[in-house]
């Protein structure tokens, strides 16, 4: 069992929701959503986990024979690779937001909004 | 045929950078690429749509690169995913035409790939390439909210974007659990395992999932992003964003709902949060005076409606909320174009002033909007709402039939002031950008034929079946080596 993994995502998952809700800053809000994605990827990483186990990657033919038993599931891997580039490039288009938000309000403090526009 | 499901999916999905990158040397030369591929696109989707409701089993699947599901990934249209196909397409190609020609290759880029989005949500067998189109989806439609990036468009995309970002991250550990208990993504061979979960394991799944879903679909206590994001938005986006993209989000969910969670407890959840949805909107909807905010709000009730219609189990009730479904899209999407592109062109979104320059098809256009959106008899809004009623009162609802009623007159109520502001304004405004007069007469047209058609059709509710989605197809492979029958 890897429950150490569990435990540190849903820590992880947990600390970012907090974050999210906590924070007026939107340039912390989007470390507190990187934070989340972080613990959702560790969650998903640690389902295929298996202690022990090799990294599945297949180069030598002996291995592709008992490949099964030996290494673990690499569907969650792929998953996560996925996952990892959606999350940067949520990122980047949220970074680029607090840029037009710090140009048109002067601040990327987001219970402001409403106030400055009004 | 199988081809033609891959390509309306990929074909956008290449052609939003290529138009991007065409629209470098002016508007014109990205506008036209992409009202190219949006029309091949929506003769594509007519194809697909003409081929499975002559088919005999009522479907079509796609699977990629030779891995037979489970293992590989496919693509599944069946008579509800083609009828949500060829609508999306034909609004998508709607909204690009009658957008003026100042917006730049960047909106015509994103049109595109919220098109590929689009289909690809609609088409999708498995539940991660869900969550990875979904993604495209949302991001698309950040990036297209705050298009203008003046003051109220980066306010309502950050709004959109943080709760998102939530949601899709609550959808991406449904996932996780999902793949944990049940060692798989295809959603046939997930459907097969359902049955065997624990209560408690079911509840947090829905939960998560409807979470991930419900913000993207509006539900109620998550669609707060709703309200500012469509009228801070351009018109043509206001009117896909209202018309199909949280229509398509409500479809993913209930789909899911009607595979994994067929309990009726869950059901009898989705219809609360519908009548809650519908009920909140429209009163709020009532005091709004911004006009592009009060058809935001009513897309929201209808986005109520929808949802109470599509979770009742019964071919009634998936009639209604297809008949909803089609009538808000045409109807919502017709109104926002009129609506929006007058407020565009008056410089004021209040309703005692939008309406200054309105020109003859815009009154036209809004009349026949406005009457089948609240549902005037020989409407398909009319009909959706009496066969929800029915559906209703038919599974032994009655008292949420009921509770509709007061909610409908208040909707009806304030899209007739709209209504009436327009026709009584005396402007002759011109419409700079011809497609959109086009785009006005033809939807008009229509929104008056379609009910001619569907009475016609004598109501083959047998054809359109969200629960005819077989798991057969998914676990072993194609089209025509199905057999017949044993749908639910």
């Amino acid at each position: 069992m890897n429950l150490d993994f569990y435990a540190l995502s849903i820590f992880l998952i947990g600390a970012g929701l907090a974050g999210i809700f906590l924070n007026r800053d939107f340039v912390k809000i989007l470390v507190s959503i990187s934070v989340l994605e972080s613990g959702v990827n560790l969650l998903l990483i640690s389902i295929g986990y298996v202690q022990g186990r090799l990294a599945p990657i297949l180069f030598s033919q002996e291995l592709k024979a008992s490949a099964v038993g030996k290494v673990v599931d690499p569907v969650p891997q792929a998953l996560v690779l996925t996952a990892i580039v959606i999350g940067l490039g949520l990122l980047a288009f949220g970074l680029s937001l607090a840029i037009w938000m710090a140009k048109n309000f002067e601040t990327t403090d987001v219970s402001e909004l409403k106030r400055l526009r009004g | 045929m199988e081809k033609f499901l891959v390509l309306v999916f990929v074909l956008p999905l290449i052609a939003g950078f290529v138009s991007y990158i065409a629209g470098l040397k002016g508007n014109h030369l990205s506008k036209i690429f992409t009202a190219i591929v949006l029309l091949t696109n929506l003769v594509l989707s007519y194809k697909i749509f003409k081929y499975v409701m002559a088919s005999a089993d009522n479907r079509i699947i796609a699977v990629f690169s030779g891995w037979m599901p489970p293992l590989g990934i496919n693509f599944y249209a069946d008579s509800i995913a083609v009828i949500f196909l060829l609508f999306a397409n034909l609004l998508a190609f709607a909204s690009l035409f009658s957008a003026k020609l100042s917006y730049s290759n960047r909106f015509h880029g994103l049109i595109l790939l919220l098109t590929a989005a689009l289909n690809g949500l609609i088409l999708s067998g498995d539940i991660f390439n869900i969550f990875v189109f979904f993604e495209i989806l949302c991001l698309v439609s950040f990036a297209l909210v705050a298009y203008y990036r003046k003051a109220e468009s980066i306010e309502a995309s950050v709004k959109y974007f943080v709760l998102g970002s939530i949601a899709s991250a609550m959808l991406l550990i449904g996932i996780a659990l999902i793949y944990a208990k049940t060692g798989t993504l295809n959603l046939a061979q997930i459907a097969d395992m359902a049955p065997q979960w624990s209560g408690l394991f079911k509840a947090v799944v829905f939960g998560l999932l409807l979470v991930g879903f419900g913000v993207e679909a509006g539900i109620f206590p998550m669609n707060a992003w709703l309200f500012d994001a469509h009228p801070a938005a351009p018109y043509p986006v206001s009117a896909l964003l209202s018309g199909i993209v949280i229509e398509v989000a409500l479809y993913l969910f209930l789909r899911i709902k009607s595979l994994f969670f067929v309990d009726p407890l869950f059901s009898l959840v989705l219809l609360l949060l519908g009548l809650v949805t519908f009920a909140v909107s429209e009163l709020v909807g009532f005091y709004q005076r911004d006009v592009k905010r009060l058809l935001a709000y009513s897309s929201a009730g209808q986005i109520g409606l929808m949802l109470m219609a599509f979770s009742l189990p019964t071919k009634i009730g998936m009639f209604a909320g297809l008949l909803l479904f089609i009538n808000h899209l045409l109807a919502k999407g017709l109104l926002f174009i009129s609506v929006g592109s007058m407020s565009d062109r008056s410089g004021d979104r209040d309703i005692d002033r939008f309406s200054e320059s309105a020109s003859f098809v815009d009154k036209v256009a809004v009349l026949a909007g406005g009457l089948s959106l609240l549902g005037v008899p020989p409407s398909i809004g009319f009909m959706g709402k009496v066969l929800l009623f029915i559906a209703l009162v038919k599974a032994g609802f009655l008292a949420f039939a009921l509770c509709l009623i007061p909610f409908v007159v208040l909707e009806a109520l304030y899209v007739m002031r709209l209504v009436g502001r327009t026709l009584a304004s005396s402007g002759d405004g011109r419409i700079e950008c011809p497609g959109q007069v086009v785009v006005q007469w033809v939807f008009t047209f229509i929104i008056i034929v379609l009910p001619i058609i569907v009475s016609r059709m004598s109501i083959q509710t047998d054809k359109l079946n969200l629960n005819g989605f077989n798991k057969q197809d998914y676990l072993y492979g194609m089209a025509s080596q199905l057999l017949k029958g044993d749908r639910l």
